[in-house]
């Protein structure tokens, strides 16, 4: 087994001239970021949950547990009919149809939004279920992945994802099948701020 | 195979309809790329700050990556270093071996194929699972893939219809792409829930954090990853960036440029093990420093793996991936490992046309790292193809006015005197080309006529 010296010791020179790191462009979007992430959102696959209000959220959950499907809600004030303090190894997710997440940013550049692992009960919890719904706040909606990156902080210690609509293939002959592992489907909902939760 | 590029590629166009299908495909992929490209007022400004930011990876190597490593280890996971495959595959194996590890579930690398990974755990008795759609087929068809980021796009759906239909038990004749594809869903779903251990490969390593990210449409790499309580992730050491916003500008361009979708569906941006679980990161050389300290090979190591230059590849769509002798195909694969004097027509099976130069988003010097393939092997008497023997000539005819003026006289009376069918054994050019007619003067006298005084 190769130590960090054995490693190094080919590593010594490079070729190539020592070169200053560049300064980043400045990427930004000068257009209505809401209207911008809706639009990328539908053409990645995702859709735009219905309401602009956590009741409407709400009222979604409570519908899809009166079809007595499997609803993860890990959002404050949505109640699914899964207890997320119950969860105690990530397999015990394995037959959720809906995970109800909290976005903390939506990325208007490509229609993803980015969940946190520190809000997640587990962190398969966006992967393994077979419909994601993610709920953001429109305020929260920046217009590039540069402007984004500097708003998630510190990365070491946890683990995140941007999620930019559903899981999806084209690995045979190139024809995009949605649901190849993750969620079959992405709703979001983009919540207008009210002042009350 | 054969390491003739000529041969192998022969057994390819010989079904003429699948040819064109092929490079119809990878075609459309390139145009979606124009279309994500051109959408960014600023895109050429960021290939121009990513080629620059990885050249300074690439003059700080050892710096960038003892910081990754510590990073690493502060937020908890374990840094290994190998030197080469066989170090890279012993690594792995220890790993599982210690820990009782029976099965494997892998989201897709490149370094695994490079090192041949998944032969190694095998013989030990390890299970492995390519959980990626394109890996698994190819996988199951016992078959290398063909392009890096579409593997299976040399294959039909017929073809993975009766696959699936023998390993899967999936209807006979069936080949919807969306039944196919559900259907390998659930039989993976199985899979990742048995499974004991997971590995992914890396996009981008990000050396201030401690952290990688980890790019999937399928979102394989995550439900690997977060099911097992073990996740080994593997890297070629060039993956680094030195911050977040590095990584950032490259997520921008990644997706766009490789299938011209504005992101991969999972951007997982791993900073540490969760509770309870084993995150391990192996950091792989294997030839990388040996080729970085040449300078007119080392910015192949800019590369962040979009296949672009594959898809826009006129050599490849028409010749298809199976046909190169490195088992990474196109521009990209010829500039890395074209120097091989053991697959030394590999350089050759390239127009120089440069087109993969104008797509790369890192601005990699494709076409010139080729050439300079071809000039050193050249000089070490290594010319395939029979080039060896007329190049010489050649050079002497065109190094003298009267002798080419002599050639060219004798080359268009035997083009107008000769039979077609002769023309078509000159050094194989002719096979399936006709010469244009000759026109009846040379260019010389043309000029001297028309133009002269």
């Amino acid at each position: 087994m190769a130590s960090l010296e054995d490693f190094f010791s080919s590593l010594t020179a490079s070729s190539i001239e020592s070169t200053p790191m560049p300064p980043m462009p400045i990427a930004t979007i000068d257009a209505p970021l809401r209207e911008y992430f809706i639009e990328v959102l539908e053409m990645v696959g995702g859709v735009l949950g219905l309401g602009d209000d956590l009741s409407d959220v709400r009222r979604t959950a409570s519908d899809l547990v009166a079809q007595n499907l499997q609803v993860l809600s890990l959002v404050e004030g949505v109640e699914g009919n899964r207890d997320p303090s119950a969860v105690r190894d990530p397999h015990d997710l394995k037959d959720i149809d809906y995970t109800i997440a909290p976005a903390r940013l939506a990325v208007a550049e490509n229609g993803s939004v980015w969940i946190s692992g520190e809000d997640l009960v587990s962190r398969n919890a966006v992967v393994i279920c077979e419909h994601l719904i993610a709920v953001v706040d429109e305020s929260c909606i920046v217009g590039t992945m540069s402007e984004a990156i500097g708003r998630v902080g510190k990365l070491g210690g946890g683990w995140g994802v941007f999620v930019s609509g559903p899981s999806k293939t084209a690995d045979i002959e190139q024809a995009l099948v949605m649901g190849a592992h993750g969620a079959r489907s992405m709703t979001v909902y983009v919540l207008r701020e009210t002042g009350a939760g | 195979m054969s390491h003739s590029h000529a041969r192998n590629a022969g057994a390819f166009i010989a079904d003429e309809a699948r040819v064109d299908w092929h490079s119809a495909a990878l075609l459309a992929l390139r145009d979606k790329r124009d279309r994500q490209a051109k959408s960014i007022p600023e895109w050429e400004q960021m290939r121009e700050t990513a080629s620059r930011m990885k050249l300074h990876v690439l003059s700080h190597l050892p710096e960038l990556l003892r910081q990754f490593a510590r990073n690493c280890e502060t937020n908890g996971m374990v840094v290994h270093w190998a030197r080469d495959a066989q170090e890279h595959n012993q690594i792995v194996a220890g790993i599982l071996r210690e820990r009782g590890k029976k099965k494997l579930v892998k989201s897709k690398s490149m370094l695994t194929e490079e090192v041949h990974l998944v032969p190694y755990l095998e013989r030990q008795g390890i299970e492995c699972i390519e959980t990626d759609l394109g890996e698994r087929i190819l996988q199951l068809r016992k078959e290398p893939p063909s392009h890096i980021v579409v593997p299976a796009i040399h294959l039909k759906k017929e073809e993975i219809g009766e696959l699936f239909h023998e390993k899967m038990g999936t209807k006979a004749g069936a080949s919807d792409p969306t039944y196919l594809t559900h259907a390998a869903r659930e039989s993976m779903r199985e899979d990742f829930l048995s499974a004991d251990a997971a590995m992914t490969g890396v996009n981008m390593a990000i050396a201030s954090e401690g952290a990688f990210v980890v790019c999937t449409n399928e979102g394989n790499a995550d439900m690997g990853a977060h099911l097992a309580d073990l996740h080994i992730a593997v890297m070629g050491m060039e993956k680094l960036v030195p911050d977040a916003e590095s990584a950032a500008l490259l997520m921008r361009m990644l997706a766009r440029n490789a299938t011209g979708q504005p992101s991969t569906s999972y951007n997982s941006i791993f900073g540490g093990p969760r509770p309870g679980a084993e995150l391990h990161i192996v950091i792989v050389d294997n030839g990388r420093s040996r080729r970085m300290a040449d300078r007119r090979h080392a910015e192949i190591y800019k590369c962040i793996r979009c296949g672009a230059c594959i898809n826009t590849c006129p050599v490849y769509r028409r010749g298809g991936g199976h046909s190169y002798d490195y088992f990474i195909p196109g521009p990209i694969g010829l500039a890395i490992a074209g120097d091989n004097p053991e697959a030394n027509s590999e350089a050759w099976a390239c127009t120089l046309n440069g087109s993969c130069n104008n797509v790369c988003p890192v601005k990699v010097p494709l076409r010139e790292t080729i050439a300079y393939h071809r000039e050193q092997l050249a000089r070490q008497k290594k010319l395939p193809y029979g080039k060896g023997r007329y190049m010489p000539l050649l050079g002497k005819i065109f190094g003298s006015p009267m002798r080419l003026s002599v050639a060219m006289a004798l080359a268009r009376l035997g083009l107008r005197m000769l039979p077609r069918s002769l023309h078509r054994r000159i050094g194989g050019w002719g096979k399936s080309r006709d010469f244009p007619t000759p026109p009846a003067q040379s260019f010389e006298d043309w000029y001297r006529k028309n133009r002269g005084d």
